[in-house]
């Protein structure tokens, strides 16, 4: 039975559906329906995986392993919360005319396709192809940026596709690099593009073009990923983007191209069998997380600190996978769900008081949201004290695991480095949010919304599983993980 | 039915119904009765549950490091919620069930203070939580689970500081804390996870007497770590800004909480990782320890004496607890390093005692300062007086905690300092190094630190309760409903046992100081059937409080006969005070807390760094002011000196670095592009 | 070497305080006339001399009889003196003026050319305060002449403390009142609120014309005239101000520490 061909055609067929129809709720229905439909794929997915290891179709074009599967699992959540979200949050934008319905079309048709790019990036096995689904992810968040048409998100989204482009630019370069190591291997005829014939003959490439091509790809899909320093379209396009496309950016975008950054990560460590790509995703990381602190610190913008509390956690994951050991690689990759339960409700808990304030700023927000929005700030406050990292939530648990495998394999200092980070971006969030959400109204302002509470379906979905899973991980759930952590670590 | 399993239900239970109460407490939100009768009920009776638990095994000696189980079985890979029920954690455990069960019962009243206009529900939840966490954090087996509860206790203790979040200035205290509490934290993350290096697992029975195989440096490194890191959650010096700031802001019932036990949750983690983690210290850890913790106990009643607001005179004087119970732990690992075991125990005993006095007789006092906050609504000791006719109990049990806080006989306070003396005057036989020097320094500031103390709470009693009162809310005070008055009797009657039955408490010390030093000192310390407490080996003193409280009780009637006898003679007349003369003297014009602590704040000028500012408004002669304006300031010296220019050294780093993200696309591209040429250059 | 001089410098000194009462009196001033005496059978029927030049209306001639001169109101100018034509009112150099009662000042009557000295108090009160007297000084609103001779006797020459006399911080610590001034009516209430405060058994001494009568003061609507109006005195020392000798005579007089017979005693 066809598993993975589904899970790309049904969300570009409800994106291209949304084409057609007229009622906004029967374009969010889609979009849920698309996107529950997915979830449900993934799950068969899984099991399929755990069973037979690697589940192919088309002769290896679509070809998904352990890690694939988890990154199905990600986007389905995210998107399938974003879609439930998203509907309730245009009929009100509509109503206060931020946006003509026309916008609201383009958002539900570029949606469902930006899902089934991300699918597409995950599940294909042919790097060329990998390439430009990444590509066609940015295409379509790009023009989600600029939904709202206003100068500043036109200029971030402007940044975005220059800066995106660029990177992926530089990332074709470096697919074309690894392609020219297996055609020096083989000068007869053309090799297959496919990411497990490289990963077969990974021991008989050229060192040489392939650490060129590790270095390519890391500037290039790193940029994507926000890595810094290459994150800097991050922010503006985090914060001017609807907040429901922000949390799809921040929830699995970034972890989209750091998994095809991954996959070479996986295919150098195996030419070189040394440190070398370790050496650098460490750097980046540790230089990832170290930057998004002082940012964070003297934030002013609500949309923008939630973007760079992304770039601290990216940062963390890909140090988490650069420790290498399997308990960090487990780690980081734990961090990468829980991080994906996360983010989107506070970018959801954002927009709702972007649309009642209509201000992201802290000063004009003013303090005391929670007299004025308590259900919204409630589902903040949870989720911004899971993202710096308290219990009893799941992100305390992983980061907990990555210091520890760092230390058991005796890279002390980095750890301590990483702890350090963590602790600084800790207090930065804690303050903005504790000033922001606790506190005495001033006068004036909206009155308490108290009847209307927005976004619960969304917001309700995923902090619940983020408590569940906190509390409770399947063992189906770890054997996948401990497999994705054996492939990265070089041991399958 | 085994001793073992009895306690372990009785925990269990415990821990369900502070489980229990969350979840009521957040289910009856609505009803406020409801839910503060349910919620703050059931931590009492939680608390009720825990005392007997550890209490029993304690007593038993069923207390060991091998009683270890699980609490529930773990979902999540790498955590296992084991309880360890061994000596340490049931002491701990005991006395914050001890404070759970007297405060829960205060709550009940203080509670109906902010119905209509605060939700007494999510007040109860937390407060369930906190004893909860903190009870997790006192019996947890391995540092994983403990990691958890810690961060839990942290968390559930910001939220309830933050309860009354409209003030400002409780928003700031509450984020200060959290962020002091999270740094500390970091610190105990990285200890821990460096033992776990070093054993292999998260146990703590893997823990055990790791640190004799860990490399000397390391050793020392893990050591600094625990003290960063407990030392901030304790209140150490110079860790401690968190702790005047966040202690007057909560709730009374809260702060009591907080400075009984959870500041003790620093204490219990020091002595766990000195005394059981880290094997046999070098000398410097003890100097270190006793160092800080005499300078935690001069600074903290220094600055105790100069703050009117009652509850941060309260929470300084708990950092000058701290640091005596520091000074007993930082003895006891001198005397652990030069090989007298006997002599650690007595000052482990000592310090350990001094925890469990300290978290009583502070938790009265600040349920008292919480009853003067219930009627009077204010604070500040300059608008209070005359409370002591207005609010009798209160006034008596006010009375009780600060003779005791003052180390005067025949209270609990008086017991741990003696036996704190006895431990530190007896070291100085110990070595013939210089550093024995350090044990009659102690001693002294140690006094110097009692003698203040007193003042203090001259200052503190006389100036809240005695006179008259000094504004119109003192002046309508009431005296504070039932359930206020139970939960603070309650504690007095946990003072006087405790200081008059020190010797059967002592006997609860033995499976302690058996686990940790080896020792077994309740015999030696008592004499004559349990009447007589002595300092131990020849060389102590002896004390008796039951004789010295007879004493006083048959002394008694001598000044009552006498006064029967001649004064009745005499005539009485009742007129007006002394007032040199004057018409119209008020009340304000009694004696403040801000005078009467001028003379020490003129001796010691150069810590305090005193600031005086007068304004005087007149009309044709500045003989006949209309308006006079005073403002007195003492420096934090912490504050002004050490946090707020690292601070400002953070933040304006940051602001710097703000433009490397300036908006411009050129620069944003070139970063790529360097980048891309580092990489290169240095891969290839 | 600071001590070592003091101690030299004392030793060297030697005793300064005057040997009075075991030893002579120091003589009075030149100016000081002492106590006045009034014969009034010298005195002429129509002559009204004294009457005229009195400030503070202290001698007088009444109806009942020829002459009253009340020492309580008397400045001691000796205008009278000067202005008698016949020697009716001489100065007597006498330095002893201190009397019990209020009448006991007013002279011209038969029998009472002279003052009747101040006797002792009675004897519960001597046996408390004989060694022992301490004072309150209540200053009332007058010139301060009256303090500052009053004070004179804290010195080393005169030295008031070698009879337990003491002048103290707070009225809870006296035994009685020294009242100086006229007691203005704003120090009225001062004085009443220090009397209260005083623990009985008090008693009240009034030093000075003003404090007695009022002084020059005498018949302002600020003043009330004299201590006398609002407290029960127990010790009249007239003067203006009285000498710092005639006020220890007075103070020693009422304690029975002054140990000559003198005159005759009431």
């Amino acid at each position: 039975m066809l598993l993975l061909t589904p899970i790309l055609i049904v969300p570009l067929l409800a994106g291209l559906l949304c084409l057609t129809v007229r009622a906004p709720r029967v374009m969010a229905a889609l979009g849920v329906l698309a996107f529950g439909v997915t979830l449900g794929l993934g799950l068969a997915l899984v099991r399929q995986v755990l069973a037979r290891g690697v589940v192919t179709e088309w002769r290896g074009f679509l070809s998904a392993d352990a890690l694939s599967a988890w990154m199905v699992l990600l986007i389905s959540t995210v998107s399938l919360a974003t879609s439930l979200y998203a509907g309730r949050y245009f009929e009100r934008d509509v109503a206060a005319g931020a946006v003509t319905p026309g916008r609201v079309r383009e958002f539900f048709v570029l949606t469902p396709l930006f899902g089934a790019g991300m699918f597409l990036v995950v599940l294909a096995n042919n790097l060329g192809v990998m390439w430009a689904a990444v590509e066609g992810t940015a295409l379509s968040s790009v023009l989600l940026v600029a939904l709202y048409n206003r100068r500043t998100s036109l200029e971030a989204a402007w940044k975005y596709v220059i800066l995106g482009s660029l990177g992926l630019a530089l990332a074709l370069m470096g697919t074309v690099f690894v392609y020219a190591a297996a055609c020096k291997r083989n000068p007869d005829s053309l090799p297959s593009f496919n990411w497990s014939y490289m990963m077969s003959v990974a021991g008989q490439l050229d060192p040489r073009l392939l650490k060129l091509a590790f270095v390519f790809a890391l500037i290039g899909y790193g940029t994507k990923a926000g890595l810094a320093p290459m994150h800097t379209w991050l922010p503006d396009a985090h914060s001017e983007a609807p907040s429901p496309t922000s949390a799809m950016l921040s929830g699995v975008s970034l972890k989209i191209a750091l998994y095809a950054l991954l996959r070479f990560h996986i295919l150098t460590t195996a030419c070189l069998h040394s440190d070398f790509s370790r050496g650098f995703l460490l750097g980046f990381g540790l230089f990832s997380m170290f930057l998004a602190a002082p940012f964070i610190l003297v934030q002013k913008n609500l949309k923008r600190m939630l973007a760079y509390s992304s770039l601290e956690h990216v940062g963390l994951i890909c140090t988490g996978f650069a420790l290498n050991s399997p308990v960090t690689i487990f780690g980081a990759l734990l961090h990468m769900g829980y991080h994906a339960l996360t983010k989107p409700v506070l970018f959801f808990a954002a927009g709702n008081i972007h649309q009642t304030f209509h201000s992201l700023e802290f000063r004009v927000i003013g303090p005391g949201v929670m007299k004025v929005l308590p259900v919204t700030a409630i589902a903040m406050a949870l989720a911004g004290l899971a993202a710096i990292g308290l219990p009893p939530f799941g992100l305390f648990l992983s980061e907990l695991t990555i210091l520890s495998g760092g230390l058991a394999s005796h890279q002390t200092t980095v750890s301590a480095l990483i702890l350090v980070a963590l602790l600084a971006s800790f207090c930065g969030i804690l303050q903005q949010l504790a000033r922001l959400l606790l506190g005495a109204r001033k006068t004036g302002g909206p009155a308490s919304d108290a009847r209307h509470p927005d976004g619960v379906p969304a917001m309700a979905l995923l902090l619940g599983g983020l408590l569940l899973f906190s509390v409770w991980l399947p063992a189906p759930l770890l054997a996948l993980l401990h497999q994705a952590a054996d492939l990265i670590g070089g041991r399958s | 039915m085994n001793m073992n399993d009895f306690s372990a239900t009785l925990l269990t239970c415990a821990l369900g119904a502070y489980v229990a109460g969350i979840v009521g407490a957040l289910l009856f939100q609505r009803a406020e009765k409801l839910a503060n009768g349910v919620g703050f009920g059931l931590a009492a009776a939680g608390g009720v549950c825990g005392i007997f638990a550890c209490a029993s095994s304690l007593a038993t000696g069923a207390a060991t490091a091998s009683q270890s189980f699980a609490l529930f079985p773990s979902l999540i890979p790498y955590v296992r919620f084991g309880l360890r029920a061994d000596a340490l954690g049931c002491f701990f455990g005991m006395v914050v069930s001890l404070l759970g069960v007297a405060l829960s019962i205060y709550s009940l009243g203080y509670v109906r203070g902010y119905y209509g206009h605060k939700n007494a529900g999510v007040l109860g939840a937390f407060f369930n939580l906190l004893l909860l966490a903190t009870t997790l954090v006192f019996l947890a087996d391995n540092a994983f689970f403990f990691l958890i509860a810690w961060e839990l206790m942290a968390l559930s203790a910001y939220c309830l500081v933050s309860f009354e979040h409209e003030h400002a200035e409780t928003r700031n205290a509450g984020v200060l804390f959290f962020i002091m509490s999270h740094l500390g934290t970091g610190c105990l993350i990285l200890g821990f996870l460096l033992l776990f290096q070093a054993s292999g697992s998260y146990g703590f029975e893997g823990f055990h007497a790791l640190g004799d195989k860990m490399p000397a440096a390391r050793r020392n490194v893990v050591f600094l770590l625990f003290l960063i890191g407990f030392g901030v959650k304790a209140g150490m010096v110079p860790l401690h800004i968190w702790l005047p700031a966040a202690h007057p802001v909560a709730p009374s019932n809260v702060s009591a909480l907080m400075s009984g036990v959870l500041i003790k949750t620093g204490i219990y983690g020091l002595a766990r990782v000195c005394f059981d983690f880290l094997g046999t210290p070098p000398n410097w850890w003890g100097v270190t320890v006793l160092t800080l913790g005499t300078i935690s106990a001069v600074l903290g009643v220094l600055y105790a004496l100069m703050e009117h607001d009652l509850k941060r005179l309260l929470a300084y004087h708990s950092i000058e607890n701290i640091g005596i119970i520091l000074m007993g732990l930082g003895a006891a690992l001198m005397f652990l390093h030069s090989g007298h075991p006997v002599l650690a125990s007595l000052a482990l005993i000592a310090g350990l005692y001094h925890t469990l006095n300290h978290a009583v007789f502070k938790a009265l006092l600040f349920l008292g300062a919480g009853a003067v906050l219930h009627a009077t609504h204010t604070r500040n000791m300059e608008d209070l007086g005359g409370l002591a006719k207005r609010m009798r109990w209160t006034t008596l049990c006010f009375l009780v905690g600060a003779v005791a806080i003052s180390a005067l006989p025949p209270l609990n306070g008086f017991v741990s300092e003696w036996l704190t003396y006895q431990s530190l005057l007896q070291g100085f036989g110990t070595t013939t190094s210089l550093i024995r020097l350090m044990f009659p320094l102690s001693g002294a500031m140690l006094a110097l630190t009692g003698a203040l103390a007193a003042a203090c709470f001259v200052k503190a009693f006389g100036v809240t309760f005695l006179g008259q009162p000094r504004g119109d809310h003192a002046r309508q005070a009431r005296e504070v409903p039932f359930p206020m008055l139970l939960g603070q009797g309650i504690l007095v009657a946990a003072c006087v046992f405790l200081g008059l039955f020190p010797t059967v408490f002592l006997k609860l010390f033995d499976p302690l100081t058996r686990q940790l030093t080896g020792q077994q000192l309740s015999q030696q310390l008592t004499m004559a059937d349990g009447l007589v407490l002595s300092g131990g080996p020849a060389q102590g003193g002896t004390v008796s409080t039951p004789g010295i409280a007879l004493m006083l009780l048959c002394l008694l009637p001598v000044p009552l006969t006498l006064w029967a006898l001649f004064a009745r003679r005499a005539g009485t007349r009742i007129g007006p005070t002394w007032d040199c003369g004057q018409r119209g003297l008020t009340p304000q014009m009694q004696y403040t807390a801000t005078g009467f602590s001028k003379p020490l704040r003129m001796i010691f000028k150069a810590l305090f760094r005193p600031r005086r500012e007068v304004q005087r408004e007149y009309d044709f002669s500045p003989y006949f002011t209309t308006t006079l304006r005073f403002e007195s300031h003492v420096e934090e010296v912490f504050q002004t000196r050490i946090y707020r220019p690292l601070r400002w050294l953070v933040l304006r780093a940051s602001r710097r670095l703000r433009a490397l993200q300036a908006g411009s696309l050129q620069a944003y591209l070139i970063y790529i592009f360097v980048t891309l040429l580092a990489l290169l250059l240095f891969a290839l | 070497m600071f001590v070592h001089d003091t101690l030299l410098n004392r030793l060297k000194r030697g005793c300064a305080t005057m040997a009075y009462p075991a030893g002579p009196a120091p003589a009075l001033p030149e100016r000081h006339g002492g106590a006045l005496r009034v014969e009034a059978a010298k005195c002429q029927a129509d002559c009204a001399a004294c009457v005229a030049v009195c400030p503070t209306e202290a001698v007088t001639r009444p109806p009942d009889r020829r002459v009253a001169l009340d020492l309580g109101r008397c400045l001691f100018c000796a205008e009278c003196v000067k202005a008698c034509p016949t020697g009716a009112i001489t100065q007597t150099g006498d330095h002893r003026l201190a009397v019990r009662r209020r009448e006991d000042l007013v002279l011209g009557e038969a029998g009472n050319e002279q003052l009747r000295l101040a006797g002792v108090l009675d004897e519960k009160l001597r046996r408390l305060f004989r060694r022992s007297l301490k004072l309150r000084q209540v200053s009332a609103g007058g010139c301060n002449a009256c303090e500052a001779d009053t004070n004179v006797l804290g010195t080393i020459g005169w030295d008031l403390g070698r009879f337990g006399i003491q002048f103290v911080a707070s009225p809870r610590h006296a035994d009685g009142l020294l009242i100086t001034g006229p007691v203005s009516k704003n120090m009225e209430l001062a004085l009443q609120k220090t009397y209260a405060a005083v623990p009985e058994p008090r008693i009240v001494i009034a030093v000075g014309a003003c404090a007695i009568a009022g002084g020059p003061f005498v018949g302002h609507p600020q003043v009330h005239n004299g201590a006398g109006v609002l407290l029960p005195v127990d010790l009249f020392i007239p003067g203006c101000p009285p000498h710092p000798l005639t006020i220890l005579d007075g103070l020693i007089r009422l304690l029975g520490r002054l140990e000559e017979s003198g005159r005759k005693t009431g």
